[in-house]
């Protein structure tokens, strides 16, 4: 038994708890809430024994090191963190039609992290050889599952405010109805985003102190920062914009998600997409 | 609160939201257009058109270009009126009477409840205060016109964290400045077995700083993991300031620190320094010639020589170097280990022998100083700590009066909080369960 084939099983969990959350959400049975949930939970349990086994097959392997430290790890930690605020969450307010808007983004993170990327466990090269990797990883990595599931939420409000503008009243029946209502929603995606916000600052914060222990400046405006930076104006305006009369609800909904693009640009564009302008640029 | 109306602008949350946007999307600029090169890569890649205007909103330096740092500016200034604003506000909310109270006001608090407890108020006081105080910690107690009030209050001090944040931005914008305007940032390249005090600062106008000490490279040391994968860079140095000498070591992540100086572990290079000795005639001498562009000079004859390249040819060590003769033209030659070259010259034939060709490594450290540093860090852990208490935690207040009546004694139990009612609400209803339990 191998940590990549218990992390490949969680994220086959994962789409079925996905789907069984639709499901609960779509035929509003009750009993496939608690099926959905129940999945969800064992997908985390064996995600959660993957991750130590993982953790465990690299000391064996001679350099014992927190498995945060490459694009595969992280996506892992990502999808395991996503589904930890998630579960926070419906513990919290029992709307477990939530879940079926929040896991698919654990199960994309690890989809993707099973098929699409290098899973080989390699030691740590020089730079990544601090305490402040886990730190950061960990920091960051929470607030951008705070993130997807906020967007998770952005988008529910959105389509239930569709409902209800079309209609022009409150409604009361049909596929949106079963959406917790709008009130309800933006006072989660304000308490999530605020969650999130405090990781990423945390996360931004411990990556700038290792950044100025491992190359002497605490910040020199790469893409990366440069991009975390851009998520953290897009989150702090949603909080701010709270303040503001006219401001909440839809838009901050909309700042949810538009944050939440921030965040993938931060985690998968700054590789793939400036990496590959920059190279063409100096070639 | 601001009459002036530039000072209202300045002070607006509108103002605030729309700089957060606009600093968000103005960050992109830099992260997709090359940054540092110099003005004519920019006019040759993107056309006369695009070149100046990359030229003129200095789009090449975004970060730093004056748009950008007025924005910065005019954040920092909103940040400032809009706290200066509001402050009184939270002062106010902070030093709020919680006597300013009698019991009908206490009903109408946005959660209470009542309880009436039978037998007399001085009986009842004492149990009362038992109760909450092992609740709630610890209690104060006050006379009402009607009864006695226990007062409970709860993170009162949370209205000013939103401040504590504010503050922590604009010193770390302080620490920004500072650093940026007496600190400096470069690199040294350093030979095993030499040593400099001079530090090469990067940047659109490079120049050179001395340090008031020297520091020596003694050796560098790579290490690979079984795979390849490098495993440890790290330089032994040894600071040198006037008669003191101490021994150092530089790794990746631990950096040194010397009289407000920091070195780090940058890169390397992997080079060869060549043992060559010089046959003119009957005279002959052995020089020992270093890379990077040092040259060795034989002074009697009037020769130069550097070395340019060097490499493995038919399984021996060769090397190529530049001689110059007389202050003449350099030429360059090729030469393998213990296989002599000869070479005409104005002085006659000049015989090269490459003796040894060791390989040497260089260590690139950066070397920096900011004296802005602490306070950027102080900033750090009062931005931390500030988000923490403004995001989860908010003033609780609540009362529990008691109003003598006769045969009993009306107990109100009250509470408010700005951000956790639900979280109150549940307070005073387990109160209000404990209480009914002292009836038994």
């Amino acid at each position: 038994m191998s940590s990549s084939l218990l992390l490949s099983i969680a994220t086959f969990i994962y789409l079925a708890a996905a789907v069984l959350y639709l499901m609960h959400w779509i035929f509003r049975w009750e009993k496939l809430g608690y099926a959905a949930t129940a999945v969800c939970i064992s997908g985390f349990t064996i995600h959660s024994l993957g991750f130590v086994l993982r953790w465990w097959e690299s000391h064996k392997l001679g350099y014992g090191h927190i498995p945060l430290s490459n694009l595969y790890e992280s996506l892992i930690f990502f999808g395991w963190a996503t589904i930890l605020v998630y579960l926070f969450l419906e513990f919290k307010t029992k709307k477990r039609i939530i879940g079926a808007f929040a896991t698919p983004f654990a199960f994309l993170a690890m989809a993707y992290a099973s098929f699409a990327t290098d899973s080989d466990i390699e030691p740590l090269i020089p730079a990544l050889q601090s305490n402040w990797l886990t730190v950061h990883v960990i920091t960051c990595f929470l607030g951008y599952a705070a993130f997807a599931v906020a967007c998770g939420l952005g988008i529910m409000y959105l389509f239930r405010h569709h409902a209800e503008k079309t209609r022009g009243h409150q409604i009361k029946e049909g596929l949106w109805a079963h959406l917790p209502e709008l009130h309800t929603l933006d006072d989660l995606i304000y308490k999530t985003i605020l969650f999130g916000f405090f990781w990423l600052t945390v996360g931004i914060i411990t990556g700038s102190v290792w950044a100025e222990q491992a190359w002497g400046s605490y910040w020199s405006w790469d893409p990366k920062e440069t991009w975390s930076l851009i998520t953290w104006f897009v989150y702090a305006t949603a909080i701010h914009a709270r303040l503001v009369r006219g401001w909440a609800g839809r838009r901050i909904a909309i700042l949810s998600i538009l944050g939440f693009l921030s965040v993938i640009f931060t985690y998968f564009g700054v590789n793939f997409l400036l990496a590959g302008l920059h190279s063409y640029a100096s070639g | 609160m601001f009459k002036n109306p530039v000072l209202r602008f300045l002070s607006s949350l509108r103002l605030a939201i729309f700089l957060l946007l606009i600093l968000a999307a103005t960050s992109i600029v830099g992260t997709v257009l090359p940054q540092g090169e110099p003005v004519a890569f920019y006019l040759q890649k993107y056309g006369p058109f695009w070149g100046k205007i990359i030229k003129f909103f200095q789009l090449y330096d975004a970060y730093h270009s004056w748009w950008y740092v007025a924005l910065l500016a005019l954040f920092c200034l909103n940040l400032i009126f809009c706290s200066w604003k509001r402050f009184p506000f939270s002062w106010q909310l902070y030093k709020r009477n919680p006597l300013e109270v009698d019991p009908e006001k206490l009903k109408r608090m946005p959660v209470s409840a009542e309880v009436f407890l039978p037998g007399n108020k001085s009986d009842l006081k004492e149990r009362v205060y038992q109760l909450v105080s092992q609740k709630w910690g610890k209690i104060t107690e006050h006379h009402l016109d009607q009864g006695i009030v226990f007062l409970k209050d709860k993170f009162r001090w949370s209205y000013f964290s939103v401040y504590a944040v504010h503050l922590a931005i604009l010193i770390i914008v302080m620490g920004g400045i500072i650093g940026a305007l007496w600190g400096f940032r470069g690199s040294i390249m350093l030979l095993e077995g030499e040593s400099t005090n001079q530090v090469v600062i990067q940047g659109r106008h490079q120049h050179l700083v001395a340090l008031p000490f020297k520091i020596r490279c003694d050796k560098f040391f790579i290490n690979f993991y079984a795979n390849g994968m490098p495993k440890e860079f790290r330089s032994d140095v040894t600071v040198i300031d006037g008669k003191k000498e101490l021994k150092k070591t530089i790794r990746v992540n631990h950096p040194l620190t010397y009289k407000g100086i920091t070195f780090y572990q940058a890169t390397y290079q992997s080079v060869a320094e060549a043992e060559v000795k010089l046959i003119l005639g009957q005279k002959e001498k052995t020089l020992v010639v270093k890379p990077f562009g040092q040259v060795a000079y034989w002074p009697e004859e009037n020769i130069r020589l550097g070395l340019m390249d060097f490499g493995e040819a038919h399984g021996l060590m060769a090397a190529r170097f530049w001689i110059s003769v007389d202050d003449g033209a350099p030429q360059s030659i090729w030469v393998l280990t213990n296989h002599p070259r000869r070479l005409e010259t104005k002085k006659g034939e000049l015989t090269i022998v490459l003796e040894d060709l060791r390989p040497i490594y260089a260590t690139g450290l950066q070397v920096k100083r900011d004296p802005g540093l602490f306070l950027v860090l102080t900033g750090f852990v009062v931005l931390i700590m500030g988000i923490f208490a403004a995001f989860f935690f908010g003033h609780q207040r609540y009362w529990v009066a008691l109003v003598p009546e006769q045969q009993r004694v009306r107990v109100i139990i009250a509470g408010m909080s700005p951000k956790h009612r639900e979280k109150v609400r549940k307070e005073v209803e387990e109160l209000k369960k404990a209480l009914e339990g002292l009836e038994e």
